[in-house]
């Protein structure tokens, strides 16, 4: 932590202990999401600043007696700072995501996210919209959760041609890149494993007990990972397809002077690929991997068999 | 790092509680921390310590003590400084508490910290819902004070499709959809509001402009814009598979028969052809477009292609 962190937390801290008489350093170091040597160390500090003045001249006045502070002199500082730009727009952000994803739950966010906007000097306007398919997905999911009971699941896997049945222990939902997942133990493959709702095809609760999640396990970002199975990619794009390289994690992009685009990425979801591809039509050209090449070859034959 | 934590502090609350600017030379008299022996030494480090609380957002003022601006004087204003009243509930509280909670958003804790200084403290939080959502708010901070202060920002952006050039633009406002965001603001060089991804940018953007420069209008409709084009109510009929129709379905087709090959037909209205047709022909032989006939050749043309491309 910089030394200019330390000053906006120390200036936030003060107005704040100033209004709470005898507040614990326990509850304090939670308000600031620090830990409590921290608080300790900074009122330390503070105990050495105060008004210019020889001789020292005239420092805060903070006690800490029995895990209870007071402090009974802030020089000019007895109100917290503005919040700036970035720490405004980064709180009203949060509010306005949790709004979008969890509304409902939190009927006093929205008002509480105006006042906040009126305080910061927040006109702008900036939003979180949330992908919707699948959300509807969410009470069965919550319920299930809360009750700790498995779920049943038809789920499209990207690396799957058909949906497949599975059985899930359901842990804790999240919200990535705005889509929805459930995070659990997929009993198939005894792992732990992302969902993304909106690639749910049906879904039951079942009378099964959930397993307990393992304690102070994170959740992962459900992003790919690349595995020691994985293919690599290569294709050319055209202008009209660049917008492929913006849908997978890319390992390198390059640009050709004849204006198209060498992508290359690795995957474990070929069939995903494969409709990337078919979806960017003529625009983008498989370099490798063959297997690829011929697919999205054949299954284009197969589609143009319709329009004959 | 405590000499420069209280260094700061000083600073802070001496510029706070003096009534007239102080010279750098007061500063240097009476200022903890400023009376070394070295004089450039010294003012380097005070120019240093001025920047660093001006970004985080104390309002150091300076001003010309004399006509000819040799003298010059610093003080903070009160009213500058201090974050207005805010009338928050406990409720409200704890509801943005929770919302940090949820999103991890640890940097906006002191923001929180500073607007809940007033307001009743919420019960102890019984921990929020099973729910992680992350934001990636971090993807703002370039755009931040442009869109708070109503500046005008300038960049290097490439198009969709490549196209490479400098943009100028009033930043009206900021949206994340399907994980992606975009900054919605009135283009200068072509004088219309425009789209920009995020991730498009080919460099940071840098302020070109004073604040305040500009009004948002308020027809400005950030969804509408970032959606982008309405289909224009383009009513598009598909016939898929039967594994693949629950997809259609999800993405709001209407079923309007069932074929004789037990394919479903599905109806799409407001249909943006440059959405629709990736994903219906990404479905392959499970999809056929039926029409309008102009999208159905379209769709037949790129098939061909694809099955004849270069192999």
């Amino acid at each position: 932590m910089s030394a200019v962190d330390t000053v906006a937390r120390m200036l936030a801290l003060l107005p704040w202990l100033l209004e709470r008489p005898g507040a614990s350093v326990a509850e304090t170091a939670d308000t600031f999401g620090v830990d409590r040597a921290t608080i300790m160390a900074d009122l330390d500090t503070i105990g050495f600043c105060g008004l210019p003045g020889l001789g020292g001249g005239d420092l805060f006045d903070i006690s800490v007696v029995e895990g209870r502070i007071l402090v009974e002199l802030a020089h000019g500082v007895e109100q917290p700072l503005r919040l700036n730009p970035r720490e405004a727009l980064r709180l009203v952000l949060a509010g306005e995501a949790v709004a979008a994803a969890l509304g409902d739950e939190l009927p006093t966010l929205r008002s509480a996210l105006n006042a906040v906007r009126a305080a910061a000097g927040i006109p702008a306007d900036v939003r979180v919209e949330l992908i919707e398919d699948g959300t509807h997905w969410l009470p069965r999911l919550r319920a299930a959760i809360d009750e700790g009971r498995c779920v049943e699941l038809r789920y499209q896997g990207r690396g799957d041609e058909r949906p497949a049945q599975r059985r899930l222990h359901p842990w804790a939902l999240h919200v990535s890149q705005g889509a929805w997942y459930v995070h659990g133990l997929d009993e198939r493959s005894d792992e732990v494993r992302t969902f993304r709702l909106d690639r749910i095809v049906t879904l039951e609760r079942t009378d099964q007990p959930c397993a307990q999640r393992p304690a102070g396990m994170a959740l992962r970002p459900p992003r790919y990972e690349p595995g020691a199975d994985d293919v690599e990619v290569e294709l050319l794009l055209a202008p009209e397809a660049r917008w492929v390289s913006e849908a997978v994690v890319a390992d390198a992009v390059e640009d050709l002077a004849d204006g198209r685009q060498r992508l290359r990425f690795h995957t474990d979801a070929l069939p995903w690929v494969r409709r990337l591809v078919l979806g960017a039509g003529p625009g983008a050209t498989v370099v490798r991997p063959a297997r690829l090449r011929g697919e999205v070859r054949a299954e284009a034959e197969r589609a143009s068999a319709s329009y004959a | 790092m405590t000499a420069k934590v209280e260094r700061l502090i000083n600073l802070t609350v001496a510029l706070l509680e003096t009534r007239r600017p102080m010279t750098f030379a007061q500063i240097r008299r009476s200022v903890a921390g400023y009376g070394h022996d070295d004089h450039e030494s010294a003012r380097r480090m005070f120019e240093r310590d001025k920047e660093d609380l001006r970004r985080l957002g104390v309002p150091i003022e300076t001003r010309a003590l004399d006509a000819f601006d040799v003298e010059r004087g610093y003080r903070i204003d009160r009213a500058a400084y201090a974050l207005p009243a805010v009338d928050l509930s406990a409720e409200e509280v704890a509801a943005l508490a929770i919302a940090l909670q949820v999103t991890g958003e640890e940097s906006a804790r002191l923001g929180l910290a500073k607007l809940a200084t007033r307001a009743p403290d919420p019960p102890a939080t019984p921990g929020g819902p099973p729910v992680r959502v992350e934001v990636a708010g971090e993807r703002l901070d370039d755009v931040a004070e442009a869109l708070v202060q109503h500046r005008a920002l300038r960049f290097g952006y490439r198009t969709a499709t490549g196209a490479w050039s400098t943009r100028t633009v009033d930043p009206y406002g900021a949206m994340q959809r399907r994980g992606v965001w975009y900054l919605v603001g009135r283009d200068h060089d072509r004088d219309a509001v425009r789209t920009f991804r995020l991730d498009r940018l080919t460099e940071r953007p840098q302020p070109a402009g004073d604040a305040g420069a500009f009004e948002v209008p308020a027809d400005v409709h950030l969804v509408s814009l970032v959606a982008g084009p309405a289909g224009e109510g383009l009513v598009a009929e598909v016939a898929v598979s039967p594994a693949v129709h629950w997809e259609a379905v999800r993405r709001g087709g209407c079923d309007v028969a069932v074929r004789d090959d037990g394919w479903r037909v599905l109806r799409f209205d407001d249909v943006d052809p440059d959405r629709y047709l990736p994903w219906v022909l990404g479905l392959g032989a499970d999809a056929e477009v039926l029409s309008p006939l102009q999208l159905r050749a379209e769709a037949a043309r790129r098939l061909r292609l694809l099955a004849e491309g270069p192999g």
